[in-house]
């Protein structure tokens, strides 16, 4: 968002229309889900070689004022080929992962790597929980090749 | 500090770009600990923090090419989606306002125009300034702001001694302001000191401004509008204002609707 900034100047068309899961500043691919202010899609991206997990999130807010997002607090569970159950945490080397905020109509979007120490199956996420959502809505996501670049 | 309000401030960008000038001038030992901290195994540390990306040709921009990944990424912080309600919630408005002043030219200057003390034109005269007006809200639906207002400069020219050839001034004012679908509505009381200066007149004129407005905003994206002001002078009868703005916020909605 902040590179996109002096375009939106321009075109003072920036703002997220709820609903939409269309910004032409990102875009929503993967599964979608709404839950409260929150339009949040959900997306895997090939595992990195340590067999690290890769979801990318991106949200935007359906309301005019600010709302929660907590990718960090997210209820996310992994799933091993054997059906072994374990659960995930972000990586976050620096600390850096926090509860934030997310302006009114406005979009974001993170990357989040999740390792594990046996390669994951299916990650189920509760899009409910990023937004500190009453009732569970829970997002499950294949796994997809493997990638054997540095991440 | 956003991007947004950066470009109007200004004086903060001047400022800003002084400060890096004036560190990358200097043997700055946060270079040398950025360049440790990428080649060992420490926690790694922001390039966006160690140099100054963009700003000089010895430190070429930070590009996030290898990865956008949280934890591997060099250039973007976490969050930066949410960082401009890290910076306080203000607005910033330009725009253009008339002046008008019924009858307050000295009369001096109405004498030396006419040779008798009588007031000139009979309405008094008008005044075209430019306007620059930053606030920031005391809580929901109340503000304050700080106008500045400085113009009439395309009457520097004229024969009329009474007309004012140059005025400034500069404007504080407490106001409460509502939503009512895409407008958002306004009054408030605004007061401080006006500075005026008249042809052939070696001093300027000094005068108090107490004035009562009302606004109307358009929102034309949850972060700019356009919008309206008219006022009347509380002190002098007959003199008003009124006046046209764009509006920056750096909250959507002046962070007002909830």
């Amino acid at each position: 968002m902040r590179t996109h900034a002096p375009a939106c100047l321009a075109l003072l068309g920036c703002a997220y229309q709820p609903g939409s899961f269309h910004s032409v500043m990102q875009d929503f691919s993967g599964q979608q889900a709404s839950v409260d202010c929150l339009d949040l899609s959900v997306e895997r991206r090939p595992d990195l070689p340590d067999h690290s997990a890769v979801v990318r999130y991106a949200f935007g807010n359906r309301c005019d004022h600010p709302v929660v997002v907590d990718l960090g607090g997210a209820a996310i569970v992994g799933r091993t080929a054997a059906g072994q159950q374990v659960q995930l945490t972000a990586y976050d080397p620096r600390h850096e992962i926090q509860v934030l905020r997310i302006d009114g109509r406005a979009v974001g979007r993170e990357a989040l790597a999740y390792p594990a120490d046996t390669p994951i199956s299916e990650i189920c996420i509760d899009a409910a929980s990023i937004a500190h959502g009453s009732s569970a809505q829970w997002m499950c996501l294949a796994t997809r090749s493997q990638l054997v670049e540095v991440p | 500090m956003n991007t947004r309000i950066s470009p109007l401030l200004a004086g903060v960008l001047v400022a800003a770009s002084a400060h890096t000038a004036l560190a990358d001038d200097d043997d700055d030992d946060a270079d040398v600990d950025a360049e440790v901290a990428v080649t060992t195994e420490v926690p790694p540390t922001w390039a966006s923090d160690i140099d100054s990306c963009c700003v000089t040709s010895e430190h070429p921009p930070c590009v996030d090419s290898e990865s956008d990944v949280v934890g591997y990424r060099q250039c973007t912080r976490y969050g930066a989606w949410g960082s401009n309600l890290l910076d306080p919630d203000m607005f910033v408005q330009v725009g253009m306002n008339m002046r008008h002043f019924a009858g307050s030219a000295p009369m001096a200057a109405a004498r030396a125009a006419t040779g008798t003390p009588e007031r000139p034109h009979g309405g008094g005269d008008d005044a075209l300034m430019f306007d620059e007006r930053i606030g920031y809200p005391v809580t929901t639906g109340l503000y304050l702001a700080f106008d500045f207002e400085l113009g009439n400069f395309a009457n520097a020219e004229s024969k009329n001694t009474t007309d004012r050839d140059f005025v400034l001034d500069g404007l504080f004012s407490f106001g409460a302001r509502g939503s009512l679908g895409p407008f958002s509505l306004g009054a408030e009381m605004a007061g401080g000191v006006m500075q005026s200066s008249f042809p052939k007149q070696p001093t300027e004129q000094t005068d108090a401004v107490f004035e009562a407005r009302g606004r109307a905003e358009l929102w034309l994206a949850p972060w700019f509008t356009v919008g309206g002001a008219i006022g009347a002078s509380l002190l002098d009868r007959g003199d008003w204002m009124a006046g046209l703005y764009l509006g920056v916020h750096t909250w959507a909605y002046a962070g007002d609707r909830y």
